[in-house]
């Protein structure tokens, strides 16, 4: 394990990107523990990681994401927020935070929902006088609500990973994105206040009702995919088709936005996005198997219980950890590396897996938005062409927003239980 | 990869080798969404449900990550920490992006050995429900490995020959369409 | 310790399947005094099936007990090992097991690298339905049935008249749940360990098939190793195949009763029920026998021990 751990933080300190990271890891600990025999594992495994009917939802959400993008709902969703919460103090910003919320009703990435609200609303922020850092902050924060709000990428990773519902997952994830939301609303509000950022002018309940019609059948898709899987027409992966299917009419037909060249660049960008995802889950599941022969879980569940047997401890250790992760990984690498250590520490704790699930996802949500490695604070560095650490330092007082909200979720389960408990089963 | 650094009957190999690949990639994602749909369509329409469709797009989404991820790479889709490389002065910078290059094509030339041996000692089976030997599905790796492989000594190579590290978004393969 | 091997599988503790591991390797250890340690890795911490069948094709996980249906995909022949009614029970299934035709089939599974030593058992199939209970043909009519989509099951199951709908196994209780599928055809105890009672609540005791699993050993491995140690191992699989069979015949009746408890309506198939699903059946047998010699030597003799 000593060998994967220098390998796995040499390649990562020399800029490999991470998925090759974690296969030279793997590689690298086959051929110095003089396992050579393994090394016929490195490709079986990476096959059998990416052999999963439940994964497939992600490529086909993500495309769902991407056809509602380009058929121009971004504006669209802009526009509705806009009409709800544009006349208090801050408006713009206002509408930046529940534009991503509602967004996030579509697309099942952080980073999507971040490229997104960044591309359409960081020229309006500047213009109305925002600091610009402080705008491309509040937008890659916010964006981290997407795989809060169903679909979600993170989720169904998890479920698939851990063996957890899928669609109780999906419902579990808005009361926490909602609060973050609020919270971030409510910080919003109070720079506005102290930097005199403008109002916009309020809007009457027929342009409201407008702005909400013209955006109406993206508001429904959650709703669509909640209810088909829980009417039992469809499983979760299928649910991402009838979505994929559902976004080319509403973007071809009600917003006539689809051309064949456009199509062509949406389903390319899907096979790239995709592709990627699928080569970090299988190095991860040749790690995987490394940990199983080196029986890590175990381990690390023996190693948290040595330090305390508190519940309540063994939580905040686990929150620090997975932060800690964050900080260098990203939720898929995340997810892959820790889910099957978090179960066995799960099933001791007696905890809820849907509610140590969105926990888990929550941290490694945060992870989008902490340097050195945030996904989300990249992708708005390039929106915005400002520098990372500009960005990262207004972005760090709603990180510690965002970790306010995870203590409430980890302290009281009902915050994220009630509602799957409501709706689903 | 950027076709004015070629001589012409490269460019238009390049251009052609990405004509295919993009080709392949939209007609495994349209083939995906289109058998996914069929999938429940048969299912609660029909009532018979069809017993290949799982089968199929599992293995069809695993085909276009291989077809796919050299072209990713190439287009800057996998992203690395590098914070700490851009602390150091832009010519050891340089020395070490390209050593880890190095190591990437050394792993990824290694693993598409290994998964020749994985396809061809599994070659004995078939798919469970569609008659396609295992083999022609399991060498997807070693095939997803080998395009890799390419692309990543193509960026060492143009890399080492410019002497400077070049812009992301300069590696980019000249789009056919539009 | 002279040898350690490591023993890979994809079932939970509580599965007959973990048993027939702990039984060997338990064999093992008394009859080679010590000297092999059998490690067994369960609940796929070294992956699923394919995984394990792969693992130990390639020499990466030395030993597997794994389910049989997938291996058929190697070997057609290990396809007797689930035609329907040609086994009826658990003694006559323990008998087959260790028979010279059994035998004969997981030889041929050398020409893939891996070498047969035991056919053990995971549980007789039933099936398991969210509607009314099952008791006819006709109540099968357009069931949305969770089957694993090999050729041999869809046979079967086109045979009797149900939609046979191929899912995920980790689906199998949300598909109940939601409606996604109206039945599942599986053993009893995957019933009470994944919990499916509480989505579907009718059993009819089809007992249709049985759910083989193969102990399997990389074959160079196997080669390399002394003549003794070999002995050892076709031994202890030998010995503890009928204990283990008998074993999972005991725990089936007592999850009747846990199952009953649990407010699961238990209904034992008519004996003109059987006979006419073993009529609907007749064709899809006599196909797979006819289709390979080891096929037809194995049918044969299960139906000499039935007469
Ligand atoms: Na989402
Ligand atoms: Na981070």
């Amino acid at each position: 394990m000593i060998w994967l751990g220098s390998i796995f933080f040499l390649t990562l300190a020399m800029g490999v990107p991470i998925a090759f990271v974690l296969g030279l890891s793997a590689m690298g600990y086959f051929i110095f523990t003089d396992n050579l025999r393994f090394l016929v594992a490195i490709p079986q495994r990476m096959f059998a990681g990416q052999d999963s009917f439940v994964l497939l939802a992600i490529p086909l959400f993500i495309l769902a994401g991407n056809l509602m993008d380009v058929g121009g709902l971004t504006q669209r969703l802009v526009g509705f927020a806009n009409s709800l919460v544009g006349r208090f103090r801050g408006g713009l910003s206002l509408t930046a935070v529940w534009g991503s919320f509602l967004f996030g009703g579509v697309s099942g990435s952080a980073a999507a929902d971040a490229a997104a609200l960044g591309t359409v609303l960081t020229p309006d922020l500047k213009r109305q006088g925002y600091h610009e850092d402080y705008a491309a902050a509040l937008i890659g924060v916010s964006s981290i609500m997407a795989p809060l709000v169903p679909p979600s990428i993170a989720m169904i990773l998890y479920g698939a990973l851990s063996g957890t519902s899928i669609s109780k997952l999906f419902v579990a994830g808005i009361v926490p994105g909602a609060l973050l939301a609020v919270i971030l609303s409510a910080y919003a509000v109070w720079i506005a206040g102290r930097r005199g950022y403008p109002k916009l002018p309020p809007m009457g309940l027929a342009e409201i009702v407008r702005a909400g019609v013209n955006c109406a059948p993206v508001l429904l898709l959650p709703v669509i995919i909640i209810g088909g899987i829980r009417g039992g027409v469809v499983t979760p992966t299928e649910a991402a088709a009838v979505a994929v299917v559902y976004a080319l009419i509403v973007a071809g037909l009600w917003y006539r936005a689809l051309s064949l060249p456009r199509l062509r660049r949406v389903f390319l960008s899907t096979a790239m996005m995709s592709a990627t995802i699928y080569l970090l889950i299988g190095f991860a599941h040749v790690l995987s198997l490394i940990f199983a022969m080196e029986r890590l879980p175990q381990t690390v569940v023996t190693a948290l219980n040595s330090v305390s047997e508190n519940k309540w401890v063994i939580l905040l250790m686990v929150n620090l950890i997975l932060l800690v992760l964050g900080m260098f990984l990203d939720t898929v690498g995340i997810l892959i590396l820790t889910v099957p250590a978090l179960m066995a520490i799960g099933q001791q704790l007696g905890m809820d897996p849907v509610h140590l699930g969105v926990i888990v996802v929550f941290n490694c949500l945060i992870g989008f938005a902490t340097p050195p490695v945030g996904l989300c604070l990249y992708v708005m560095s390039g929106v915005t062409k400002r520098p990372i650490e500009k960005i990262s330092l207004h972005a760090l007082p709603m990180v510690g927003l965002a970790l306010v909200v995870l203590a409430v979720i980890t302290l009281f389960p009902q915050v994220v239980l009630f509602l799957p408990n409501l709706l689903v089963h | 990869m950027q076709a004015r650094d070629l001589p012409p009957p490269l460019t238009r190999f390049v251009r052609g080798y990405v004509a295919i690949l993009e080709t392949l990639l939209i007609s495994g994602v349209a083939a995906v969404v289109v058998i996914a749909t069929l999938q429940v369509f048969f299912r609660y329409v029909v009532g018979a449900s069809l017993s290949w469709s799982e089968e199929a797009l599992r293995y069809i989404m695993i085909w276009i990550t291989s077809l796919g991820l050299g072209l990713a790479y190439s287009r800057g889709e996998m992203i690395g920490m590098e914070l700490l490389v851009h602390l150091l002065p832009p010519r050891a910078a340089l020395v070490v992006t390209q050593a880890g290059r190095v190591l990437v094509l050394a792993m990824m030339l290694t693993i598409a050995w290994y998964g020749w041996k994985f396809a061809w000692k599994t070659r004995g089976g078939t798919a469970t429900a569609i008659p396609v030997s295992m083999f022609l599905i399991h060498i997807s790796v070693a095939v997803g490995s080998l395009l890799v492989a390419l692309h990543v000594a193509a960026t060492l190579v143009l890399t080492f020959c410019r002497g400077t590290e070049p812009r992301s978004t300069e590696f980019h393969i000249p789009e056919i369409a539009e | 310790q002279d040898l350690t091997l490591t023993l890979g599988h994809a079932v939970f503790e509580s599965h007959p399947l973990h048993d027939a591991a702990v039984r060997f390797a338990r064999e093992v250890d008394e009859r080679s005094d010590g000297s092999i340690k059998i490690d067994i890795f369960p609940a796929r911490q070294m992956g699923d099936v394919k995984e394990l069948m792969e693992g130990v094709q390639l020499g990466t996980v030395d030993m597997t007990v794994n389910s049989s249906s997938a291996l058929a995909t190697l070997t057609p022949a290990v396809d007797a090992f689930q035609l329907p009614y040609v086994m009826r029970g658990y003694a006559e299934f323990a008998k087959m097991a260790v028979s010279p035709e059994a035998e004969a089939i997981m030889d041929a599974l050398g020409d893939h690298g891996m070498i047969g030593l035991g056919l053990y058992e995971g549980g007789q199939r039933h099936f398991l339905s969210t509607g009314d209970t099952v008791t006819s043909m006709e109540g099968f009519k357009g069931l949305k049935t969770r089957v694993a989509p090999t050729k041999l099951f869809l046979a079967v199951w086109n045979a009797v008249g149900v939609n046979p709908t191929p899912m995920a196994y980790g689906e199998i209780y949300s598909g109940l749940e939601t409606g996604a599928i109206d039945a599942v055809e599986i053993n009893l105890t995957s019933i009470e360990s994944e919990g499916l009672y509480e989505a579907a609540h009718n059993v009819t005791l089809t007992g249709h098939y049985f759910w083989p699993g193969i102990m399997l050993i990389n074959k160079d491995l196997f080669e390399g190793l002394t003549e003794e140690q070999q002995t050892i191992l076709r031994e202890s699989a030998r010995a503890s195949v009928e204990p283990q069979v008998m074993a999972v015949a005991d725990y089936d009746e007592e999850l009747k009763d846990t199952l009953a408890a649990k407010g699961v309506t238990i209904t034992e198939a008519s004996d003109d029920f059987k006979a006419q699903l073993e009529e609907a059946w007749a064709p899809v047998v006599k196909s797979y026998a006819d289709s390979d010699p080891l096929i037809a030597a194995f049918v044969e003799k299960a139906q000499s021990l039935q007469d």
